[in-house]
């Protein structure tokens, strides 16, 4: 009679000698025999119920492992068609779900849909929605801490004193400080003059977390009063709906859930795709800081029009050094900056506006 | 002119085989030497199988003469890819909890596809200690990444937690490992009295976590550049010590390996790589500028220069970085010795950065979804750059009971990356 068998390799557990064996599945028990020609003849090495076998999920091609209730261990070698696998699974050891949806094609072509879809509603909403969540539960003196840290590495590294005109300082954060004493009473802000230490007029303004507003030279000097207020009421929408720190609790969720996708080995290409996901995010926080600056100006009876001539300042700006291409922008493209801001000049001061109103 | 993994070394006899490896030229035909050492593995296997004219004693080992082998590598990228696919689904699903079980599948993975003298090795970490010992090692990650902003004093005290627990982890996460690991059924082991790891590990968690102390307790980065400096000039020694103990520590059954001190050479895998690193540096600054001048400031000439901005910062580590891999694997293994038995490795450089430079391009290009592939192709030549050689037959090593291991350890390492492993 001829015996259905696969060739294994027993271990014992006591020593790393190979013992060449042939395993044979009858019933609800596992026999091993020597691996010699004639198998019927062959004495049985061990008679073993399947019951008391720990049978690993098979991988593929890769031999099947199996642990012997003794301590020893079976090393399988089941052929292409997975012969030996089907007896066993009928002898009760059936393979768990997550094995199920690795092992066909299908199941695993939907998990890849599933995954893009949650990693693309992540970046689109759900990384927004958790960061608003957590941001919560964030004391402000957390974002006074990182602001002030972020500043002082900024003033050793980059940042200089300012040169302008104590006169002129003055008589903007007065002002300033007047017309958000007027819409905010409660809130906590700074306002900073800054030059740079290359000497180079840089153009820019930014908010830091923790209410922190700074305003370089060359923008300051390239504005009228207004304009610069137009600016102000724009990173002033920053610190009011806390968007650096709602930017980095929602870079954080990003970078987890790369992590998890791509492992530590390629943190870089994952850093890499959640930077420029960053920039995307930032575009719609400017339009929206945009929109409050809009309210901000209405509110304190400065033409809205100084924002649409502070943008097209910008745009000057930007063509004497070159624009940068859109998909590196952390900002709208000025240009489109600028048509809003004169369609919303234009339109009647009555026209609601979606920011500003919380 | 013949195409690199093309040749079938199944028709071959046995003595063409022994030719073949004599004569190949391993640099040029990577696939067709790895093509061939698995086809002569697997023969040794059939040859060690007892025959019909042998008495059936099956407890003897035929081999009697000495043996050269490459680890083998088995597992495809395709296979890899249906494993990742579903594991990161239910990871970011279960908000990290499935990390712990899609941890011991891939390891078991891996370690079912890594071949020595034909018997594969086998993983057997169990979920729920790994989970724990994340879950611990994530919250001493974020306590050292957010204390500093909260006060120096809070910052210190978790670098002193650090410096007090990160040895005693790293030392539980190495016989985690180990003890979990096993090949012809036997398990390795990790042995290192506690003096040993704290003597080894409090130096790189000072070194490491140097930066960060000396930021936060002066609340600025000057001075940053000598701390970093210093810590730099030691790291090659201890990289060395990491090493030297990692390698002689470790056991199979009842038996030790052994490792032979090599502190010149990490120095001079440090150096050179560092000094590689600028020469490409300088290169591509130097042919860019030049490029630079002569392009006109447009729309494609922005494109060319952030290009030229990614590579200044990509092509020397990519570079560097694949001849630190190569020669760290060549200095650590043939270092390493197990009683008889000496290790090596045929790792190239050259072929590694070819690796490297195209699996990258692929996983960039397809937004990601290529990483499994990439991850398969480069661990399989790292795995099969392995050799084992020996004078006489493989050693026959007998069993010792394992220990208790904790995954805490395990865990904890994992996620500092400063498990700098092969």
């Amino acid at each position: 009679m001829v015996i259905v068998s696969w060739r294994a390799h027993w271990f014992d557990g006591q020593r790393s000698t190979v013992h060449a064996v042939r395993v044979s599945l009858d019933g609800q028990v596992l026999r091993i025999r020597p691996d010699v020609g004639d198998e019927s003849a062959s004495r049985v090495l061990a008679e073993v119920p399947t019951r008391g076998l720990t049978v690993a999920e098979r991988f593929f091609a890769a031999p099947r492992k199996i642990e012997l209730p003794d301590g020893s261990s079976l090393q399988v070698e089941d052929d292409p068609a997975g012969g030996f696998d089907r007896i066993l699974q009928q002898a009760s050891h059936a393979p768990g779900p997550v094995y199920r949806l690795i092992d066909r094609w299908r199941n695993v072509l939907a998990c890849l849909a599933l995954l893009l879809g949650v990693i693309v509603w992540m970046d689109r909403q759900g990384a927004g929605l958790m960061a608003s969540f957590v941001i919560r539960f964030v004391p402000s003196s957390v974002d006074v801490r990182i602001g002030r840290s972020a500043l002082a590495v900024a003033d050793a590294l980059w940042l200089a004193p300012s040169r302008l005109p104590v006169l002129r300082r003055n008589a903007l954060e007065d002002r300033f400080s007047h017309l958000v004493h007027e819409q905010y009473p409660d809130l906590t802000w700074q306002l900073e003059f800054r030059s740079t230490r290359s000497g180079a007029d840089a153009f820019n303004a930014f908010a830091l977390p923790g209410g922190t507003i700074v305003l370089l030279d060359g923008l300051v000097k390239a504005m009228d009063d207004e304009e610069v207020l137009a600016v102000l009421g724009h990173e002033l929408g920053h610190v009011v709906h806390r968007d650096v720190m709602h930017g980095i609790a929602r870079q954080m969720g990003l970078l987890a859930v790369a992590g998890v996708v791509w492992g530590h080995m390629s943190r870089f290409a994952a850093s890499v795709a959640v930077g420029v996901q960053r920039l995307h995010f930032a575009r719609d926080v400017e339009t929206d800081a945009d929109a409050f600056a809009v309210t901000f100006l209405r509110r304190a009876g400065i033409p809205v029009r100084s924002l649409a001539t502070a943008f097209s300042v910008m745009q000057r700006q930007e063509q004497a050094t070159g624009a940068i291409p859109a998909f590196l922008r952390d900002h709208p493209s000025t240009a489109e900056r600028l048509r809003a801001a004169a369609a919303a000049a234009d339109r009647p001061v009555s026209g609601s506006s979606r920011a500003g109103n919380d | 002119m013949t195409v690199d993994g093309e040749i079938n070394y199944g028709e071959f006899k046995r003595e063409e085989l022994l030719e073949a490896l004599n004569s190949i030229d391993r640099a040029r035909y990577p696939l067709n030497f790895a093509n061939l050492t698995r086809e002569i593995d697997t023969r040794e296997i059939d040859a060690r199988a007892p025959n019909e004219n042998q008495p059936s004693n099956i407890l003897t080992d035929t081999a009697k003469s000495g043996f050269q082998a490459h680890l083998t590598f088995t597992g495809t990228g395709a296979e890899y890819f249906r494993i990742w696919v579903v594991h990161a689904l239910l990871t970011v699903l279960s908000f990290g909890v499935y990390s712990a079980w899609a941890k011991v599948r891939k390891a078991r993975w891996f370690a079912q596809h890594t071949q020595l003298l034909g018997d594969p090795f086998d993983y057997h970490g169990r979920p729920r200690r790994i989970l724990l010992g994340r879950v611990i090692a994530l919250g001493l990650l974020i306590a050292y990444r957010r204390s500093f902003e909260w006060s120096p004093i809070a910052g210190l005290t978790v670098v002193g937690l650090l410096v007090v627990l990160g040895p005693a982890l790293y030392g539980a996460a190495q016989r985690f490992r180990l003890t979990n690991t096993s090949w012809r059924g036997l398990r390795f082991g990790f042995e290192a009295p506690p003096r040993t790891v704290y003597a080894v590990c409090v130096p790189l968690v000072l070194a490491w976590t140097s930066a960060t102390v000396w930021a936060g307790v002066h609340g600025s980065p000057k001075g940053l550049r000598a701390v970093i400096a210093v810590w730099l000039l030691a790291w090659p020694a201890l990289h060395a010590s990491l090493k030297s103990m990692q390698h002689e520590r470790t056991r199979y059954g009842e038996q030790r390996f052994a490792f032979r001190p090599a502190l010149g050479a990490f120095y001079a895998l440090y150096a050179s790589a560092v000094g590689i690193g600028l020469v490409v540096y300088c290169a591509v600054l130097l042919v860019g500028s030049k490029l630079w001048v002569s392009l006109p400031p447009a729309f494609l000439g922005t494109i060319l220069f952030g290009a030229w901005i990614v590579a200044t910062i990509a092509l020397p580590c990519i570079v560097a970085g694949s001849y630190f891999m190569a020669g760290l694997q060549r200095l650590v293994w043939s270092h390493t010795t197990f009683g008889e038995l000496r290790f090596g490795s045929t790792i190239q450089t050259t072929v590694l950065l070819g690796l490297l430079a195209r699996n990258l391009l692929l996983v960039v290009l397809t937004a990601g979804v290529y990483w499994p592939f990439a991850a398969v192709a480069i661990a399989r030549y790292r795995v099969q750059s392995i050799t084992v050689e020996s004078e006489g037959p493989p050693p026959e090593i007998a069993a010792r009971k394992h220990g208790n291991a904790t995954a805490v350890g395990d865990a904890a390492f994992d996620l500092f990356g400063l498990d700098v492993g092969w």
